[in-house]
């Protein structure tokens, strides 16, 4: 079911255009993440939603109804922001309680609702504390419990994560995604980290300079990225992009490049329009075999830099100007100029029109 | 290129709070060394003795032998850089980055060499005549580390310069400062509480918590024989899972019981005679769990499920203990199903009622 739409969406500040024609639906009970680069427009949108921004053009609906002339405080969306807020002469209790004593709730309710979601928090130790005596983690963890607390039909979360160290990040990553099927809420979520939005989310939409380049489910955000920047944003290491020519010879297609060519004739549909252009080949780090001997149809690279992570090692390997990422074994040694061979197959790449940007296969 | 030792080392602030205790560190001249820790671990404290912004307690700082704990700032040839960039608003990139040398009353033409040379190695050369204001983020920081290394300080130290990037901007400027210190070859002190950015740049790693040194080593170390269960606990993504468990004897065999789990761990006699009946903490990398459908060592419901691109974190609960674990990309369990878990005794460490490991194949 729609929980809400956002139809056309546009927002300008002065001649700056923040948001460019936003089209898109929440459903009921999901957890929706938007993730984009700083500046890419995701907290605007989600002050739009909740209100404290009108757009410039555009409609909001919620359950169906349009909302955008409805005051922010009769909305019923709670919103939880980067930059959190306690009020410091207040307990962790009333803090969290606060807005419920607005809405003038009966103090028995209020009281069982507070436990309620500490319980869930993991918070009932800050009660009875004051904000000066908490860490990070747990004024924001307050925080997030003074939003959840709320009854309310979407809950907005402008990047809940980015005030922690990174380790609770990856922890807390995990309980988010539990908290919401928990709670059965419909969630909106933005961070810039997109392996965290493809961590929490249901679906991911990815923003860039105003607009939506892709919605879609983590896995097939990351198998099926639709261009090129969703492709190389999505990912970490990021993809792989190899200039080649597209040929063709005798009914076969192949990509070729002064070192390697790769027969894709299976894609010729998809592709067909740009014989003999320039394309790009996509590849990801983790499709790439490396070996430290000659392979059979392997590609000669040179290592230029590793980087050591304890479960993996990533190389750095110079193909002509070309820096391939690519995944090596973390028990091996790699010196600094060394030979190394590489291969990939046709299965895992993806060509993407160098014009367009767009990915065809 | 100078040797760093700190002796000792201990701060005691106003109040009572230890900030850093008995601390000993020796840095080879030329290395890229890391601080890492938890927020409060005591690895600002530390940057700001050797920089000479704060007076020690306790203990000394050598600098190629020689005695600088009470030397002035600015006669110790350190360069600090900090998180926020903090370069003048009202000059240019330029004039930000030589003010450190007219001060110094160095020629013009000497001045002008020196940050053209340093401006074309960070490849900021074409920026250096517009303002902050008109500077993205990524230059900002290039010229706050600009201003820098213009004076040619013996010893770099960065406290969390990383921090305020973004994700894949993070990746991209660690490679350049890898390779900048390969050009530099300064000694480098990195202050971070992301451990990927420490074990991908460092030499070696200091992991700290609660002003203490925890390990100082290289980072396959720092990841393979964690020196204790802080270490194996802070290190890995997500870090080690660690069990509490006691050790049984059950006529010539030798069990680990971990209340939801049994393990027959005979072949480890050795190592664990003389823990019989003790209680010891097991730990496990998430890498080295597999879930499967049927048949394991023990079994968990499944809390929470990231997909992140090239593989999937599964977070299971039996009883008290959460346990997580990378699995294929493909495998996707459902919320609270309860799956098998399995792992091979050769991937255990095992760690004592202190937390030292006693264990590892």
């Amino acid at each position: 079911m729609e929980k809400l739409k956002l139809e056309n969406i546009s927002k300008s500040f002065g001649k700056k255009i923040v948001l460019d024609d936003i089209n898109l639906s929440v459903f009921d009970k999901e957890f929706f993440c938007i993730t984009g680069r700083l500046g890419a427009g995701k907290t605007t949108l989600l002050r739009i939603i909740a209100g404290l921004e009108t757009p410039s053009s555009g409609n909001v609906y919620l359950d169906g109804e349009v909302i955008n002339y409805v005051d922010p405080k009769d909305r019923r969306i709670s919103m939880f922001f980067e930059n959190l807020a306690l009020y410091p002469n207040k307990t962790g209790f009333e803090n969290i309680a606060f807005p419920l004593r607005i809405k003038k709730l009966p103090e028995d309710e209020i009281k069982k609702r507070v436990y309620e979601i500490s319980e869930l928090l993991n918070i009932k130790y800050l009660l009875d504390r004051l904000p000066r005596t908490f860490s990070g983690g747990e004024a924001q963890r307050v925080a997030l419990a003074r939003a959840l607390v709320r009854d309310a039909k979407i809950y907005l979360l402008d990047e809940p994560l980015s005030n922690i160290d990174a380790l609770l990040r990856i922890q807390a990553r995990a309980e988010f995604r539990r908290l919401q099927r928990y709670l059965g809420k419909t969630f909106i979520y933005t961070t810039h980290d997109p392996i965290e939005a493809l961590a929490v989310g249901d679906r991911v939409c990815v923003m860039r300079e105003g607009k939506v380049l892709q919605i879609d489910k983590p896995n097939l955000l990351y198998d099926k990225p639709k261009d090129r920047y969703v492709a190389a944003f999505v990912g970490n290491p990021p993809m792989n992009f190899i200039t080649c020519v597209l040929c063709q010879e005798d009914g076969t297609l192949y990509l070729s490049h002064d070192k390697f060519r790769l027969d894709v004739t299976k894609f010729k549909e998809a592709i067909s329009d740009l014989i003999d252009r320039e394309v790009d080949v996509g590849i990801r780090p983790e499709y790439i075999e490396v070996s430290k001997g000659r392979i059979e149809k392997g590609i000669g690279t040179k290592v230029l830099s590793t980087e050591y992570l304890g479960d993996k090692l990533i190389l750095y390997l110079g193909l002509n100007d070309l820096i391939i990422r690519a995944i090596g074994n973390p028990e091996l040694t790699y010196s600094m100029d060394e030979e190394v061979w590489i291969r990939f197959s046709s299965e895992k790449i993806h060509i993407l029109d160098k014009k367009t940007e767009k990915v065809l296969v | 290129m100078t040797k760093i030792l700190l002796e000792d080392l201990t701060k005691i602030y106003e109040g009572g709070t230890v900030a850093l205790e008995d601390f000993n560190l020796e840095i080879e001249s030329g290395a890229f060394i890391s601080l890492l820790g938890p927020s409060g671990c005591g690895k600002t404290t530390t940057l700001k003795l050797i920089a000479g912004l704060l007076d020690p307690t306790k203990g000394r700082i050598l600098f190629d032998g020689e005695d600088v704990t009470y030397t002035l700032p600015q006669q110790r040839g350190v360069g600090l850089v900090f998180q926020d960039y903090a370069v003048f608003p009202h000059m240019t990139g330029y004039e930000n980055i030589s003010y450190g040398l007219k001060v110094r009353k160095l020629s013009k033409k000497e001045i002008r060499d020196r940050v053209i040379e340093v401006a074309n190695l960070l490849e900021i050369g074409d920026i250096l005549d517009k303002k902050p204001r008109e500077m993205n983020i990524s230059e900002l920081q290039r010229v706050s580390l600009a201003r820098t290394l213009v004076i040619k300080p013996k010893v770099l130290l960065l406290d969390e310069p990383l921090s305020n990037l973004d994700a894949s901007l993070r990746v991209r400027t660690r490679i350049e400062l890898k390779k900048l210190q390969r050009i530099l070859k300064q000694t480098i002190i990195y202050v971070t509480h992301d451990q990927v950015e420490a074990l991908t740049l460092s030499d070696k790693v200091a992991v700290m918590s609660m002003g203490k040194l925890q390990q100082y080593d290289t980072p396959k170390n720092i990841f393979l024989k964690p020196k204790n269960k802080f270490v194996a606990g802070f290190i890995g993504s997500p870090p080690m899972n660690l069990i509490p468990c006691s050790v049984i004897q059950k006529d010539e065999s030798l069990m680990m019981d971990a209340n939801t789990f049994k393990i027959d761990v005979t072949e480890l006699k050795d190592v664990l005679n003389d823990y019989v009946n003790k209680e010891v903490t097991i730990g496990i990398r998430p890498q080295d769990i597999t879930p499967s459908l049927k048949g394991g060592i023990f079994k968990a419901k499944v809390y929470s499920v990231e997909h992140i691109g090239m593989e999937n974190i599964i977070t299971a609960k039996a009883d008290d203990i959460m346990i997580k674990s990378i699995a294929q990309k493909d495998f996707i369990p459902n919320l609270d199903e309860e799956l098998w878990f399995k792992f091979e005794i050769n991937k255990l460490y095992i760690f004592d009622k202190e937390g030292e490991r006693i264990w590892r194949s």
